[in-house]
């Protein structure tokens, strides 16, 4: 897009001003970035490792070493760019240390001794996924869809802009034709309304309650 | 409705992507650390778009208690040796190098271990060969290949330290015997042909 390409300077995303708000002392912005980061870490993991008792052990450590180095973070690259290398390094670390440890059985590690990122990016299902998670996970999406294609054009072009294509208040405030405060809105708006309906079925999710 | 004061929802869909800065930044933080609602908010919200993008995506709550636990381990790892083996550094380039060296330091362990292996054995075998009995202590590296065929009576001491390996078999001895006058004799006992191809007697590879 044009607007896009005249864009000065790209202002830090809400990444890495986390990264520098947890850096400068406050872990809370660390606490954050976990918990936008948990699902899909405990993903990654759950792929490279069969047993899912080891997936929220690899990712507590995955994230405090991530903690641990955030002060070498220079934000040249995405935060989950970074993050990811650190959940892979340290699922075959895991790995690696089991393959010696005679007490564990083969049925904990991974099925493939390939640690090349193709084995880990196909999209197989993991053993954590079963069936009834499935299932949710289905309803919830089908649920966001349906709210999605109920909501006001204005509401449902704006949250898509930003959450499918990516673009920025201003960008979409330029291909809108409105303020950018008023793009602001209209995402919260949208978000907030598919929200109320996904919140209940959270809520009833495997035990997990906020 | 931009004209009035943001909720706490609005703060927390704004910083999520990030178009707050500054002042506006710190007051939608503290207001998301200090209220257990935006909180979830901030999940929430991040599923939804998780759900969007993908439809593959983990469309699970976060689970308050791995948060709880890692505090609880961050707060103990003040004292814990630095885990900073993983790639931490930036640009990519330095990353991939670390990813690298995860796995070649095994193969290196390995390499050198090997390298040892070879070089003391090559100098016992010399050793030897310029004036010790022509025992037949045979170790050479095609069978330390071999040594995990089941041999009933063999003995077999493999030792890190002084990286010397012995195999003896005196069924492998007799055999060696009865084809004696195919191959020569080495002070190996081995098919000349076959250990001079995998002895120190040609020119490094």
């Amino acid at each position: 897009m044009s607007a896009t390409d005249e864009r000065p300077e790209v202002s830090p995303d809400s990444d890495t001003l986390l990264v520098q708000r947890t850096v400068a002392g406050d872990q809370r912005a660390f606490e954050l970035l976990v918990i936008k980061y948990q699902r899909r870490v405990e993903r990654l993991i759950s792929r490279m490792v069969r047993d899912v008792d080891l997936v929220p052990d690899i990712a507590q450590e995955t994230f405090i070493r991530a903690y641990r180095a955030l002060h070498q973070f220079r934000g040249d690259a995405q935060f989950y760019t970074w993050l990811y290398r650190i959940a892979v390094n340290t699922a075959k670390k895991f790995l690696l240390e089991l393959k010696h440890d005679p007490t564990i059985s083969d049925s904990a590690l991974a099925s493939r001794d390939d640690d090349d990122e193709t084995f880990i990016s196909r999209n197989e299902p993991s053993t954590e996924e079963s069936p009834e998670s499935l299932l949710a996970a289905k309803e919830i999406s089908e649920v966001i869809n349906t709210v999605l294609a109920g909501l006001p054009d204005d509401l449902r072009q704006a949250i898509t802009l930003r959450e499918m294509e990516g673009l920025s208040y201003e960008d979409i405030a330029a291909i809108m034709g409105c303020p950018i405060g008023t793009v602001r809105s209209r995402i919260f708006r949208a978000r907030e309304a598919v929200s109320a309906r996904v919140r209940p079925l959270l809520e009833h999710q495997g035990g997990k309650r906020w | 409705m931009s004209d009035k004061l943001p909720t706490s929802a609005e703060w927390v869909s704004a910083l999520m992507d990030g178009e707050l800065q500054g002042d506006e930044f710190v007051q939608a933080f503290e207001t998301l650390c200090d209220s257990p609602q935006a909180r979830q908010d901030w999940d929430t919200y991040h599923l939804v778009g998780a759900a969007l993008r993908s439809r593959s995506a983990d469309l699970r709550a976060y689970d308050p208690a791995f948060i709880d636990c890692l505090r609880a381990r961050l707060a103990d790892a003040d004292a814990a040796p630095a885990l900073a083996d993983a790639p931490v550094a930036l640009p990519a380039a330095r990353a991939v190098t670390v990813v690298r060296g995860a796995n070649d330091a095994w193969w290196l362990r390995v390499a050198g271990v090997a390298s040892v292996v070879a070089v003391v054995f090559g100098l016992w075998q010399g050793w030897h060969s310029l004036g010790a009995d022509a025992q037949p202590k045979g170790a050479t590296l095609a069978q330390r290949a071999a040594v995990v065929q089941p041999v009933a009576s063999s003995s077999v001491m493999v030792s890190q330290q002084d990286a010397t390996v012995m195999l003896r078999d005196p069924r492998l001895d007799a055999l060696l015997a009865a084809h004696r006058q195919h191959g020569g004799v080495t002070a190996l006992q081995m098919p000349a042909g076959f250990l001079r191809n995998a002895t120190f007697d040609e020119s490094p590879r």
